[in-house]
């Protein structure tokens, strides 16, 4: 359970550690500090925090964390709620596991401000096979019904107002990673200083269905850019960080996505119709 | 034989992230929509990947619980869901954090419990919500003329 790799980081702060637990030992009269145990309160739920936090940014269930670090989901559970203080060991481990510098799960941590609320609603009416739904948002309204979701035809959409069916959730989902990409791709290379022209990505959403089970299992994602002056394989690397990075693909965490991207000339995309 | 559907869009982004935008569309182009930072974090009324996300969720969950609604001996007249997509930043990143489905539905003849165990049922089991693994997913559900 226990690999201790000992960074500078760490020694500083097991050091600082033991004095805090030495110092409320010898509180006067045996008390302790009033001070020093709100300061302790405050240390465990910024760590049980910052594991829950840590799990749901690498999305892992709490069983997948029990597998990787050989500690119950129970026990997990309780550090992740601050209800128990983790044992050194057990720290180290999350911190092997996570793939951060042990310091990093005990540090102040930064309040979550909420950015955005986005909001979509759906109506379905009858039975799953024989009804049908709408989907929309302020900019989409969608018609969708059991035989649009699983026909393999592609792009058999309508607009608003229209009663022709055709959509499907998973399209939404294509356009939600597609979208998400390109302006995260646009980010990435322009703090890499690069200045990219035009970024274009098509996203294919595979659905399978095996049995009963319906589920979508990749999503593939053909990118192509116009970047001045860029490297072809440094752009291929900025370009598959921002695959794992972006916000839709990390919420999307359950689903492999896979990227073709390549670096094009302005003429190049303009002649290609799509991607 | 297991059957594979494939699903298109596409997405361009012209310029930078802080004052570029994009647009993004579905298969044959029909929708072709208008997106950019501002319509993602700030209150401009274009669409962004979250909306979207939303749409994709609802539809599913609704299509989903009037699958096991339907499977339990229940006839559904309506389901209609409401998703929240909750985009926060923490340390300088943005992430999808929650989405809370609100739901209201017309079932005549089905016991308040049962509903509720097949809508909570629905809303880890629906194919896409277990594609959004990274992100916490609840739930309020209701049924139609019910007394709370």
């Amino acid at each position: 359970l226990c690999s201790p790799h000992a960074s500078p980081d760490v020694t500083t702060h097991l050091t600082h550690w033991q004095a805090t637990d030495k110092l409320r030992s010898v509180g006067k009269d045996g008390q302790q500090e009033p001070t020093l145990s709100a300061a302790r309160a405050e240390e465990l739920v910024h760590i049980a925090r910052r594991l829950r936090e840590l799990r749901h940014d690498r999305g892992l269930r709490l069983a997948d964390l029990a597998a990787l670090t050989g500690t119950s989901e129970a026990h997990l559970y309780r550090l992740e709620q601050g209800e128990r203080w983790p044992s050194l060991p057990a720290l180290l481990t999350l911190a092997h596991v996570y793939g951060i510098a042990p310091a990093t799960l005990l540090g102040p941590t930064v309040t979550p401000r909420l950015m955005a609320r986005h909001r979509g609603r759906a109506q379905w009416e009858g039975e799953e096979r024989t009804g049908s739904g709408v989907m929309l948002n302020h900019s989409v309204r969608l018609r969708y019904d059991g035989s649009s979701r699983l026909s393999s035809l592609d792009g058999r959409v309508a607009y608003d107002g229209s009663d022709e069916v055709g959509s499907s959730p998973e399209e939404l989902i294509g356009m939600a990673l597609a979208g998400c990409f390109s302006m995260s791709l646009a980010q990435q290379l322009g703090a890499a200083g690069f200045s990219p022209d035009r970024i274009e990505t098509a996203g294919e959403v595979r659905l399978g269905l095996s049995g009963d089970d319906i589920g979508i299992k990749e999503i593939h994602l053909m990118c192509d850019a116009v970047v001045a002056g860029i490297s072809t394989a440094r752009f291929e690397e900025i370009a598959q960080i921002t695959k794992r990075s972006c916000v839709v693909a990390r919420a999307l965490v359950a689903v492999p996505v896979t990227l073709e991207a390549q670096l094009v000339t302005e003429s190049e995309v303009l002649t290609r119709e799509g991607v | 034989v297991p059957i594979r559907i494939r699903r298109r869009a596409t997405a361009s982004w012209h310029g930078n992230e802080a004052n570029g935008s994009g647009r993004i569309a579905v298969g044959s182009g029909a929708i072709d929509i208008a997106y950019s930072l501002r319509s993602r974090v700030g209150d401009e009324a274009q669409t962004n990947p979250e909306e979207l996300i939303g749409a994709a969720i609802s539809g599913c969950y609704v299509m989903s619980l009037a699958s096991a609604l339907d499977e339990s001996g229940y006839e559904p007249r309506e389901v209609t869901a409401v998703a929240t997509v909750n985009l926060e930043e923490s340390d300088g990143r943005f992430s999808v954090t929650r989405i809370g489905l609100d739901v209201t539905a017309d079932v005549p003849g089905v016991e308040e419990k049962t509903f509720y165990r097949l809508a909570d049922m629905t809303r880890v089991s629906c194919p896409i919500a277990r594609a959004l693994a990274g992100t916490d997913i609840t739930l309020e559900a209701r049924l139609a003329g019910a007394v709370r």
